[in-house]
């Protein structure tokens, strides 16, 4: 936007809080992944439901899929505006397709090709199927049966950004003053009582609890309720004190949060189906809400907490902020190939879970190390790495 | 050199051969690209606002059935509004503002004029309706939709564009806004005839349900029929506006 060209107010500092709170938002997605496998909840739908399951498990594991994502795209939102002042819109645009738009058009297929291929090759010989994979044997014995739809799987957010950015663009021109303005006087409280009710219509498009949108076309309610989130975190970036005045809100929104997730809890059904049940109508706008407001709280919560206690320089955070792009993309196709062999174990829950994401990251670790970091691959995902004064530099968006 | 102004200002003392100077063979290509690019720079909002329609018209497809047709509609519209209203932009608001009299104020013959009108309006049209194209060709392909679908649908795609040069043509032909406005309603009314031939053909239009690409001799006829169309309309009227010695 033209009017972000005359203010820069996050040019001077790292932002180390926001590259931390980003590689947590990725690296949490193994650990939410994991745990699907193991969701009584999710168990006619994902690939390696195990035999064992929690519904612990569903309760530790769907309250950060509630603000997960909308954190990171928040996030996203920020680093666009800061590329977008720094560099124009043309320039912002032709960095987001290089470490955007190429990974997923590179990574895409071979995930793809890494899922089918472990898939096929353990399909025959695990004992303990789950009902997808019961499911896949059937269709394979079928002639004729459809091949099932294209998915952009766990890259869906690659692909979603980059409709954000075009959309970023094409809202270019569009004089936002007023509306910035507008915002600019709203009070912390009025934002979070708000802003959340603007996620509801899109949220109201989908199931509880709402889905990834890894579909061919661009969905909808992606674009009102992640592409919000995007939005506002462009606008926070003109906004240098808007986390700041959150500070004393931090634990009565985590509060708040909590209890509206038991409340979420109460109404949620206990297991989900595809197609997706429809809910009656008080119901079902008790769980948008709950999600709306959850998404909302917890991400600024997470701001608030990750500037007090995640802004500082620290090798290890910064080693997994560089990592957690490639780990995030790699992740999906071992994690399925872990739990295949995990199936047919006695063992327990815990050590499964344990062990499905121990193997995975380290997998991830290793093979950045080895074959990303120093490598073009390294250089398509986060930059060429430059000898700078790390605590003067401005922050580098992945 | 501007002929027009050449040949107002020294017609009797220094005659001028304008056929010369129209005829020139090489094109000043630097100014070319200038023109080009004011054309880009003036459409900009109006590309970014048809390619915020598209992305909108494919969200409102995958919400359902009815959604389906509608986000359908809407693609169509969002291609043939955005062929357009560039063309209104590029060539007919030039004329009615003024800034014709600018371009013939620089360095560039009609030929020059013609080449970087044909270049913008083909340029800031087909990139955009190629994306459009690819990602409905593989939204067919990679969804449950019917892959039979993909003939009709890619003969509609350049039957779009063919409509695209005519309007072209005949405003580069006759530059004025009554006859763009003319054709262009008369090929928007002529479409939808079109799709209903299209679509109740034998050979096209009754594999639309197929789960297979099916692709037949007709629909060759028909693609190769409307790139023929596409290639004389855009040649003859580049040869033609080249040829003439003044801008109007």
């Amino acid at each position: 936007m033209s009017s972000t060209e005359q203010l820069r107010p996050y040019e001077i500092e790292r932002m180390h809080y926001l590259d931390n709170l980003r590689a947590l938002a990725m690296i949490g997605g193994v650990f939410f992944h994991a745990m699907l496998a193991y969701s009584p909840a999710l168990n006619k739908l994902w690939l390696t439901a195990d035999r064992q399951q929690s519904a612990v498990m569903d309760v530790i594991g769907w309250f950060p899929h509630l603000f997960r994502m909308p954190l990171f795209f928040v996030i996203a939102g920020f680093f666009t505006a800061y590329l977008a002042s720094k560099r124009g819109m043309g320039g912002m645009l032709i960095n987001r397709a290089k470490r955007i738009l190429l990974p997923l058009v590179i990574f895409l297929p071979l995930c793809l090709w890494a899922i089918i291929a472990s898939l096929m090759s353990v399909i025959a010989t695990v004992e303990h199927k789950s009902p997808v994979m019961l499911m896949i044997v059937q269709a394979m014995a079928t002639p004729g049966a459809p091949p099932p739809p294209f998915s952009t799987m766990h890259l869906w957010f690659l692909y979603n950004l980059m409709f954000f950015y075009i959309l970023t663009w094409v809202l270019s021109y569009i004089n936002w003053s007023r509306l910035y303005n507008l915002f600019g006087a709203i009070k912390p409280v009025q934002f979070v009582l708000i802003f959340p009710l603007l996620l509801v219509p899109g949220l109201l498009l989908v199931a509880s609890p709402f889905p990834a949108p890894e579909q061919l076309l661009p969905q909808l309610w992606s674009f009102g309720f992640f592409g919000l989130f995007f939005a506002a975190g462009y606008w926070i970036f003109r906004m240098p004190h808007f986390i700041d005045s959150f500070q004393w809100y931090g634990l009565p929104l985590l509060v708040a949060s909590l209890i509206l997730y038991a409340v979420y809890c109460v109404f949620i059904p206990k297991e989900f189906t595809f197609p997706p049940a429809p809910l009656e109508f008080p119901k079902n706008i008790i769980l948008k809400l709950c999600e709306a407001y959850i998404s909302v709280w917890m991400t600024l919560v997470c701001l608030v907490a990750g500037k007090r206690y995640l802004n500082s320089h620290n090798r290890v955070m910064r080693f997994f902020s560089d990592s957690s792009y490639w780990i995030y993309i790699v992740h999906l196709p071992v994690l399925l190939a872990v739990q295949y062999q995990l199936m047919d174990k006695e063992w327990s829950l815990l050590t499964k879970y344990s062990l499905s994401v121990g193997i995975t990251l380290l997998f991830g670790v290793v093979t950045y190390v080895l074959f990303v970091r120093w490598t073009p691959i390294g250089w398509m995902l986060n930059g060429r790495k430059r000898a700078v004064n790390t605590d003067n530099a401005v922050p580098i968006p992945h | 050199m501007n002929p027009l102004i050449e040949v107002s200002q020294h017609n009797e003392k220094y005659p001028v051969d304008t056929k010369s100077l129209a005829m020139r063979p090489r094109l000043n290509m630097p100014v070319i690209k200038r023109l080009v690019y004011k054309d880009w720079y003036l459409n900009r909002k109006l590309l970014a606002t048809y390619v915020g329609g598209g992305i909108l018209s494919l969200s409102i497809i995958s919400l359902g059935e009815w959604q389906f047709f509608m986000g359908a509609i809407m693609l169509i519209s969002m291609m043939v509004g955005m062929g357009n209203h560039q063309l209104s932009v590029t060539m007919i608001s030039e004329r009615k503002e003024q800034t014709l009299a600018f371009v013939m104020s620089m360095p560039v013959s009609p030929a020059d004029y013609a080449m970087a009108k044909f270049l913008a309006n083909m340029v800031l049209f087909f990139i955009p309706w190629a994306l459009l194209v690819l990602a409905t060709t593989l939204v067919i392909l990679l969804t449950p939709l019917p892959d039979g679908f993909l003939a009709f649908t890619l003969l509609v795609c350049v039957l779009i564009a063919v409509n695209h040069c005519i309007c072209w043509s005949v405003t580069m032909v006759t530059e004025t806004e009554a006859s763009f406005l003319m054709v262009m309603i008369g090929l928007n009314c002529l479409l939808n005839p079109a799709l209903y031939f299209l679509a109740r053909s034998p050979d096209i239009g009754a594999h639309n349900l197929s789960p297979n690409f099916i692709w037949t001799g007709t629909a060759t006829l028909v693609l190769v029929g409307e790139i023929l169309a596409i290639i004389l309309l855009l040649a003859g009227t580049l040869y033609f506006r080249s040829r003439k010695k003044v801008f109007f």
